[in-house]
């Protein structure tokens, strides 16, 4: 047992519309190299606890898995690790660290206003981070917990959710807040959201670079913000750029 | 002594009169005064006037405190709290550019290759808009410094522009402002919230609710002109 873990929940929904491990194979294995390369427990879940409905509620039971560990974190399965990214664990010590995402303010509105009712706290958009890879120090499990439980508390109402914003984001950053856990914010390099949108598909053709820029300029690429479909092809497209270097 | 919201705005296009109306009433709440440059001064190209916001005060002799150097193309919300309380007077405050990073990294890479060989190149993800920057009287001997490069290096600035189209001011103040100064402090996105329709929020309640000041830029002028009106009437009609 190494001292620090990636968790991933990476789970076959028999009711989701396509497969997700068509794109997960290939985020699982950059994460492996990575993990690899730096001494650090990769554990990734492909069954899905019975207490959770939707798959994603099985992020929160990390707070179980990781304990005896020091450091730990958590991303999703759309996420794919540059091969010569730094150990991110170097990157703080008793913080729990995230990136904003701001990049779809109406979405986000709508979705505190939506999740909101569960908390007696307010937030504003800086406070506001990406659930999809969190890295923090394992005394914050209970953060994990407690969103469990407030899940199991309403499983019936957040299962079949149908007032849009997401599903365990915004709920997490409540609790953050709530608790009064203020982030260490790190730069957007360490979660590449919406990057279609911010233009970093693109690359550099008037200096002849053909690197994409999000290749070339971050560390952790998170292929959300578009459909199902479009990031199987995308992040077949990119393993097939990078394979070679892990 | 007050403090001074500086705005270029040569041409005097119609969408201005919103913020230049907001801003006006921000400052009177905020002991600030607002101060418009309206005509060229020089054969310069008037995306550069920013810079010489110390000369063009010290000449019109306007005493000032703190300067907050805004665009013509943002609306201020009434109940901002007062912008020079975050940020130190040895800083520059700034906020990121994170609207479109093709663009800002196809810019810093041209001007670093052509112009600014000898500077570090700065982080991608650590650049700057500068339609909203926070200065101080320490601030200018920085900005002499800035004019002094420009003018010394005017024509490969305006080549870069020229051949790359990649923007006149922002990239080169990207490289000049962190260079020349005792170090930037970014602040909340919610002071210049900027490409608001990429990021899916025009609607005037929500942005009177999400941010304090917004940035019109990132979109096609007739679109501002409508947008600028509809939030400023929301806010202050």
């Amino acid at each position: 047992m190494n001292k620090n873990l990636v968790y991933i929940v990476s789970i076959s929904d028999n009711t989701a519309k396509v497969d997700h491990s068509l794109y997960s194979k290939y985020c699982i294995q950059s994460w492996e190299y990575w993990c690899n390369k730096h001494e650090v427990d990769l554990h990734i879940v492909t069954q899905s606890d019975p207490r959770c409905g939707k798959p994603i509620w099985n992020k929160e039971l990390v707070y179980e898995f990781a304990q005896g560990y020091e450091k730990v974190a958590v991303v999703d399965a759309d996420t794919m690790i540059k091969w010569n990214a730094p150990n991110f664990f170097d990157l703080f010590e008793e913080d729990f660290c995230m990136v904003h995402d701001d990049t779809n303010w109406s979405w986000v509105y709508k979705s505190m206003q939506s999740y909101g009712k569960f908390f007696n706290t307010s937030m504003t958009m800086d406070d506001y981070g990406n659930a999809g890879v969190l890295f923090f120090h394992t005394k914050y499990l209970h953060i994990c917990e407690k969103v469990f439980k407030l899940y199991s508390n309403n499983k019936q109402e957040l299962d079949n959710w149908d007032k849009g914003g997401g599903k365990e984001q915004t709920i997490f950053n409540y609790m953050l807040k709530e608790n009064n856990v203020t982030p260490k914010w790190l730069s957007p390099k360490w979660n590449l959201i919406s990057m279609h949108k911010r233009e970093l598909f693109k690359h550099n053709f008037q200096l002849g670079d053909n690197t994409p820029h999000f290749i070339k300029h971050g560390y952790i690429w998170h292929f959300t913000g578009f459909s199902i479909e479009d990031r199987i092809s995308i992040v077949k497209q990119t393993w097939d750029l990078v394979k070679d270097n892990y | 002594m007050k403090d001074v919201v500086y705005i270029v705005n040569i041409n005097q296009p119609s969408y201005s009169q919103y913020c230049i109306n907001s801003w006006q009433h921000w400052s009177e709440q905020n002991n600030a005064e607002v101060v418009v440059l309206t005509e060229p001064f020089s054969e310069i190209e008037p995306h550069w006037y920013k810079v010489f916001v110390y000369k063009l005060l010290e000449n019109s002799n306007i005493d000032y405190n703190r300067v907050l150097v805004v665009d013509n193309d943002t609306v201020v919300h009434p109940d901002t709290p007062n912008i020079f309380d975050e940020v130190s007077e040895d800083k520059i405050g700034v906020v990121f550019d994170d609207v479109n990073y093709d663009w800002t990294i196809r810019s810093t890479d041209a001007y670093h290759k052509h112009v600014f060989t000898d500077y570090e190149r700065f982080d991608t993800f650590e650049y700057f808009n500068s339609g909203f920057i926070v200065l101080s009287k320490q601030h200018r001997e920085v900005y002499e410094k800035v004019v002094e490069f420009l003018l010394n290096n005017y024509q490969s600035l305006n080549w870069v522009q020229s051949n790359y189209g990649v923007g006149r001011d922002q990239t080169p103040l990207n490289f000049m402002l962190r260079s020349f100064s005792n170090g930037l402090h970014y602040i909340s996105k919610r002071y210049n919230l900027q490409g608001l329709v990429s990021k899916e929020i025009v609607d005037p309640k929500m942005l009177s609710e999400m941010a304090y000041v917004y940035h019109y830029n990132a979109m096609p002028r007739e679109n501002r002109e409508i947008l600028m009106k509809q939030t400023y009437n929301y806010l202050y009609e």
